[in-house]
């Protein structure tokens, strides 16, 4: 009887020894801001599997064991991740500009729009810019690619105008790829003539 | 008069040769540092050196922090890493194509703790950035999440 109740007291401290072990090792699906939650496949000796539910995640002791699923509540995510996710950068912010059609010339709009843009660049530290182009579709591909690259290039020269180191803005094309509507072959569309600029 | 023409046309080349080369090691960054407090180094070619923020990244290079030291790094594709105290990253490898997203990023977390959210790359091709823990291989289908290793070493 003795023997059986220190079994039953060392019990749950056993089982909350062997949860700690089995996280030296740890992988967890965190939800992202907007509520969506992604995937990590997690492959090792033992096989594959998909984390995919926020907090899901897999496990394991020290050393290159095989992880195994693991229940992890979110404050416990907190207390072993609190430095890294305090080390975060601020999460990229981006804008939208629009051209003239067939151009790189911005909109009147968008001109007036870019000091905006400049004041969260303003903002940063180490602020790096990217600038990328897109068309509609009323042009060949190849030349779409050209006239992409050529309107993010215009407005990386407004960010170096402005002091912004020439290294810390990167010019892109994408031409037709990425349009934010969809519109038929060789047709105008004032939204897809734009340039992204995501300041990060 | 020959030999004047030989030996110009010689250092010429040696000129193009040169300028070629040093096109082809100038190595393109891959990211840059955004945060960094405690002790943080970054050993690249054979050197180690204190980190802070504004820092360029390049692949291969292989993040460490102390004790009381982290670090948070955004890359190319707008993914970011960050790395809490006593962590050993390495940015195994880093390609980005800029005009169709298309890219790998591969990175090994030996000891630490890692906070992920994934980019463009992931976002054009899942899976295309993996992490290597001492145990497992992680496949990134997006977006954040957290990792801690401990190959048991220490």
């Amino acid at each position: 009887m003795t023997a059986l109740r220190r079994l039953l007291l060392a019990l749950p401290a056993a089982a909350a020894l062997a949860a700690c072990a089995s996280k030296s090792n740890l992988v967890v699906v965190l939800p992202e801001a907007d509520g969506h939650v992604g995937a990590v496949v997690v492959r090792d000796e033992k096989g594959e599997r998909v984390l995919d539910q926020a907090y899901a995640a897999a496990g394991s002791g020290a050393g290159a064991g095989a992880l195994k699923p693991v229940e992890v509540a979110p404050e416990e995510v907190t207390e072993i991740f609190a430095p890294a996710l305090s080390a975060q950068p601020m999460p990229p912010r981006s804008f939208t500009l629009y051209f003239i059609s067939d151009s790189d010339r911005l909109t009147e709009d968008s001109r007036a729009a870019f000091g905006e843009v400049f004041a969260e660049v303003a903002k940063r530290k180490a602020a790096e810019v990217v600038v990328t182009g897109h068309t509609d579709r009323s042009a060949e591909p190849g030349y779409n690619d050209r006239l992409s690259l050529k309107r993010a290039k215009a407005v990386r020269k407004l960010f170096v105008a402005r002091g912004l180191p020439p290294d810390s803005v990167i010019a892109a094309g994408r031409g037709e790829r990425e349009p934010l509507v969809a519109s038929a072959d060789g047709k105008r569309e004032a939204k897809n003539r734009r340039v992204e600029i995501t300041v990060r | 008069m020959r030999g004047l023409i030989l030996i110009r046309s010689a250092l010429v080349s040696l000129f193009l040769i040169a300028a070629l080369s040093d096109r082809a090691t100038a190595q393109a960054a891959i990211g840059q540092v955004k945060t960094a407090s405690g002790e943080v180094t970054v050993l690249r070619g054979g050197a180690s050196q204190k980190v802070v923020p504004g820092d360029h990244v390049f692949a291969s290079d292989v993040f460490e922090t102390g004790a009381d030291g982290s670090v948070g790094i955004t890359f190319a594709d707008n993914s970011m890493m960050s790395l809490g105290p006593d962590s050993k990253l390495s940015l195994d490898k880093f390609v980005f194509d800029t005009t169709t997203h298309e890219g790998v990023f591969d990175s090994s977390l030996s000891n630490g703790t890692l906070a992920v959210k994934s980019g463009q790359i992931v976002k054009q091709t899942p899976e295309a950035m993996k992490v290597r823990t001492p145990g497992a291989l992680l496949g990134v289908r997006g977006t954040e999440f957290v990792v801690r290793a401990d190959g048991g070493s220490r």
